[in-house]
């Protein structure tokens, strides 16, 4: 809402912001299953300060966060585990064969257009075989490159300062060289001491302490191009490359604070995505991946054999996919999608065998589409080929996943829709639970999910003070089998099983409002609340029967109000979960407190010509609530965040 | 001191139930009466669940949970290994936290607390002979306390990981697992590759090594009666049961390879006089496979169950993790997990101590926090 506010900067542009807003929204009520999307102009009205105040906003999500800028950060849907939920970046999904979960924390928001996330397979059906094998899907897309018919360069140049020794510079530089060829090349580092203040209850004694051996130093670079060899087909390709050097200040231990952990996190990859749609009645994409990723650990300690405890791990992949779509008729759309994916994993530890995995995964889609009706069905054939250097290898899966989804309009006059959606798909076990020293077990069955949702969906429009009104409602019932738990053989040695059932079931609403105030002023109002049960269900005699799984809130929810102005917008916004528990049997000293984060962002933009300078302060954590996500974690309390922006477009 | 002594009698811990001050422990046993005992409770790190002491009272029986934080209004700190009592002090080794309390053995307050540091540091358990206190340190060594300074006074190297530790005659018998020589740079390629029984004399405070694969493998735990010593190996933990070395308890009749006479399998075990307590609960068996047992120290042979465990359904161990027993009263001490309906141990809920009899007789069963691992008796004087 910046160019509405920088006065008439074009018409043309704003006309054009204004239909991405609609398309977007148009593209959540519209939806099958729920989606949820925030854009990169909806995520500085919201005030979103991160990616993972970005995760919070969104409905049925729930964040494992380990605090601070080094703090794994890790997603879960709607009670199904992190592994559960698939993440993809720029059309690609993410894949981590090791441990099955992506940390969130390495990317930043800076280059990123849009996060959506979509929650079972709704009616967007040009999509990859596997980016519907999840139960649940981030989707990241980053800015893309200048288009075609624009041949002026973009420039952005950012510093970012912040509370704890934080500094982050980003660039980005992207032209169209000619009308059939673009690119962008964009650049960050961040610097972190991150050694934040937090308050530590010990009975009795309350006293500030600081996390420790907790700096990091990261950065990222990637090159973007786009090649046009006709009007209606397009070739991308991305190289991408992230490096982060960090300690861990680990869990709180009370009169031990010493800890000399450190992770260094190496990625790189470079795909290809091309695109075709010229013919009436067929589309075509291509994609093609190949992913290198590092993740070396390593610990100082007497009691190590030499005093050191290193950790490798190396994980390599090779994505290759093809989807054809095929329109008969005006209401008929059908979609083939075949992945071919190579997975294999190197590391310095011994018991662990050099896994790989050869994965094929075919999707059938069919969507059938009228003036009041959306209804899609879809099959996923999985193949899965797993194998070993050495030792026994995990067990070969070949699987049918069905699902399907509708969206009834019953007014054609109104914006209001009522959707349903079922979802089967499973989970391989990872390498860890596979292969990991003395814990992994060769015989594990995949975990098997079920998913059904109800929801409506209403979206109003006036020209009176309330400009906009847009309301979701789902409720949903999920179940898992065969749940790969680690059970303990004995205190020092567990052992990964397919034992336990889960259950959930919850409701998720959002609220999104605009209000005009009056010229150039609005009032835009965002929320979303979450209602889950997730219920461990393996057997009545377990102490955790029908109890609350643990780090699971029942309550959850974020609430943000931008004054949009000529002046400075100013946002206020808050996230808040209620109570956990540490443990599935929800023992009462195990309960982690809820909490409200609360946070105020100002920001301004100043045009001239084709330059703009934007200044934004955010001041996180308003109340200096002390809280933690994940035990012993302590969260920063209060910080601020300064950003200057220069943009030449 | 004055009017009450307390004393260490807990065996396991193998300081061959001796007073600081009284070597052979035959002194003052008789004008004492157990008053009760104290279980180490050692939490879940994962599941929030910090580690705490559970106490016990004989004469009024109550237990009363999480009671080092009620007695000193702050936490008990993390990964608690063992206490010792050691003249009219006690000490508990806190492996996580790297600290020795040095607490009021009658109420739990605390007198002072002791910081390993240097390279001797994570201590884990202890033992004591004529007037000084031996404490095992994960680092690789054992460190000597003067009890009334509460100071570390010295420390001497031994095998990898030293775990338990016990007295045997003029010499300390240190059980060093190499437990963290198991994963990413196993230094010769088999894993626990370097453990050792340590053997430390006490006259000249330097260590040799019994070191054989073959016999000693893993030790983790060490008991004695003072003449008579037994080092519990727990095998390699494997899951393949072509190549699980099990886990077996040997006897040192010597300080040579030759001397170490393997004799039985077991996981847990306790000594009293020329009893040898055996637990067997193999990981990854279940627990109807479990046996406990208890042998003649002289012959080796089995001489009958640790305690009636059919008398009623309370007197049952369903998942046990240690035996202890008082050498004044000859009670017995099996502490468990409660297991859920597939028989697994369930480490985050809360456990209980069994006592019996010496004559294994089921007497009663104390609700204890989570992961009780240890048991300390305490003492008074008639």
């Amino acid at each position: 809402m910046f160019s509405v506010n920088a006065a008439n900067d074009t018409t043309a542009r704003n006309l054009q912001e204004f239909e991405v807003v609609s398309e977007r929204v148009r593209k959540e009520v519209t939806s099958t299953a729920p989606l949820f999307n925030l854009t990169n102009e909806r995520m500085k009205t919201m005030g979103v300060t991160d990616i993972s105040d970005a995760l919070h906003r969104l409905p049925g999500v729930n964040i494992r966060d380990y605090g601070g800028a080094g703090g794994m950060k890790t997603v879960s849907v709607r009670g199904f585990g992190t592994t559960h939920t698939g993440v993809i970046y720029d059309g690609i999904v993410l894949s981590d064969c090791q441990s099955g979960k992506i940390d969130l924390a390495r990317y930043s928001l800076d280059n990123v257009g849009s996060l959506s996330l979509i929650i079972g397979d709704n009616n967007d059906i040009f999509v990859p075989a596997k980016a519907s094998a999840s139960a649940a899907s981030i989707i990241i897309t980053t800015e893309s490159v200048p288009t075609a018919n624009d041949s002026l360069w973009h420039v952005t140049g950012q510093m970012r300062f912040a509370s704890f020794g934080t500094y982050n510079p980003y660039f980005k530089v992207g032209k169209t060289l000619n009308p059939k060829f673009s690119f962008s090349v964009i650049g960050e580092y961040t610097h972190a001491r991150n050694n934040y203040p937090f308050t530590l209850t010990n009975g009795k004694l309350v006293t500030r302490e600081r996390r420790n051996n907790s700096m990091m130093n990261s950065w990222h670079g990637e090159i973007n191009t786009r090649w046009r060899p006709t009007s209606s087909s397009t070739l991308d390709a991305k190289i991408y490359y992230y490096d982060n050097n960090r300690e861990l200040p680990g869990a709180v231990i009370l009169y031990n604070p010493i800890c000399r952990e450190e992770l260094r996190d190496r990625n790189f990859f470079g795909q290809l995505t091309y695109k075709n749609l010229s013919l009436s009645k067929f589309s075509f994409q291509g994609l093609a991946k190949f992913n290198w990723d590092a993740s070396l650990y390593h610990d100082e300690n007497g009691k190590y054999p030499g005093g050191v405890l290193d950790e490798d791990y190396w994980q390599r992949e090779v994505y290759l996919s093809g989807s054809a779509m095929y329109l008969p008729t005006d209401r008929l759309s059908f979609n083939y999608s075949a992945d071919y994916i190579y997975n294999g994993m190197t590391t310095n530890q011994m018991e662990v065998v050099g896994p790989w995995r050869h994965s094929v995964l075919q999707s059938l889609t069919g969507k059938f589409k009228n003036s009041w009706l959306v209804a899609t069905a879809r099959l996923l054939l999985s193949v899965y080929e797993n194998g070993a250097k050495e030792g026994e290898a995990a067990q070969d899966r070949t699987k049918l996943s069905p699902s399907v989804s509708v969206s009834v309009q019953p007014w054609q006059s109104r914006m209001f829709f009522i959707r349903a959606s079922y979802k089967n798909i499973f989970r391989m076990p990872t390498f860890n639970e596979s292969y990991y020293f003395r814990m992994g077990s060769t015989s594990l069955r995949p975990e098997d999910t079920n998913q059904l949702n109800v929801g409506l969906t209403w979206q109003y429009n006036t020209t009176g003070w309330m400009n906009s009104l847009v309301l979701t409602g789902d409720v949903y019932y999920n179940h898992v089998k065969d749940k790969i738990e680690a059970v303990p053989t004995n205190m020092f040695i567990w052992q990964m099983n397919n034992i336990d059932k889960v259950r959930a079931y919850g409701a998720d609403v959002t609220a999104n409002a605009t209000f005009r105030l009056g010229r150039r002023q609005n009032l835009v109002f965002a929320g979303n609340y979450s209602w889950q049960r997730v219920q461990p269900r393996t057997s009545k005699l377990n102490p955790d029967y029908n109890k609350q799984l643990a780090y699971t809130p029942i309550h959850s929810g974020a609430l943000s109000l931008s004054w949009e102005n000529p002046w400075v917008d100013v946002v206020l916004h808050g996230t808040g979960v209620s109570d956990r528990y540490g443990t599935s049997t929800n023992l009462p000293i195990t309960r982690i407190k809820g909490y409200v984060d609360c946070g105020a962002t100002l920001m301004r933009s100043f045009k001239f010509k084709r330059n703009a300078i934007d200044l934004r302060f955010d001041l996180t954590n308003i109340f200096d609530t002390q809280y933690e996500i994940v035990a012993d974690y302590p969260m920063p309390g209060r910080a601020w965040k300064f950003t200057v922006t220069y943009k030449i477009n | 001191m004055k009017k009450i002594a307390y004393f260490l009698l807990s065996v396991c811990l193998a300081a061959g139930f001796t007073a600081c001050d009284d070597e052979n422990g035959n002194g003052s046993e008789a004008t004492e009466t157990l008053s009760g005992f104290y279980t180490i409770d050692g939490g879940n790190k994962s599941g929030k669940i910090p580690a705490e002491m559970t106490a016990y009272n004989f004469e009024t029986g109550v237990s009363t949970l999480n009671a080092f934080e009620a007695a000193n209004g702050i936490g008990f700190g993390d990964n608690g290994q063992q206490a010792i009592i050691c003249g009219d002090k006690m000490f508990i080794a806190m492996y996580g936290s790297n600290l020795i309390w040095v607490v009021e053995p009658e109420t739990l307050k605390i007198i002072s607390s002791i910081k390993p540091d240097g390279d001797a540091t994570l201590p884990r358990a202890f033992a004591q002979k004529d007037g000084k206190l031996y404490c095992t340190m994960y680092t690789g060594y054992v460190s000597e306390i003067d009890p009334s300074a509460m100071k570390i006074t010295r420390s001497v190297k031994v095998g990898p990981n030293p775990d338990q530790l016990a007295v045997w005659g003029n010499k300390l018998v240190v059980a060093c697992s190499d437990g963290q020589n198991s994963s990413g740079n196993a230094t010769n390629g088999v894993k626990y590759g370097n453990c050792c029984v340590s053997i430390v004399d006490l006259a000249t405070f330097t260590e040799t090594k019994i070191s054989d694969l073959d016999v000693i493998y893993n030790p983790t735990d060490v008991v004695s009666n003072g003449t008579d010593v037994f080092v519990n190996c727990k095998g390699n933990y494997d899951k393949d049961d072509n190549t699980l070395i099990r886990s077996y308890v040997v006897k040192l009749n010597g300080t040579d390879v030759k001397d170490v006479q393997k004799f039985c399998y077991g996981t847990n075990m306790a000594i009293n006089g020329k009893t040898l307590y055996v637990i067997y609960a193999q990981s990854g068996k279940p627990a109807s496979e479990i046996t406990y047992k208890k042998y003649n120290v002289d012959t080796l042979q089995e001489i009958g169950q640790i305690a009636n465990q059919s008398s009623s359904e309370d007197a049952k161990i369903s998942y046990p993790n240690g035996v202890f027993v008082d050498p004044a009263s000859g009670n017995i001490v099996m502490l468990s997990y409660i297991v859920d309906a597939n028989g697994t141990a369930q480490y985050r809920q809360p456990t209980y101590a069994n006592i019996y009899d010496g004559n294994g007789t089921f007497q009663k069963r104390v609700e204890c926090g989570v992961g009780a691992r240890y048991v300390t008796f305490v003492h008074k004087a008639k």
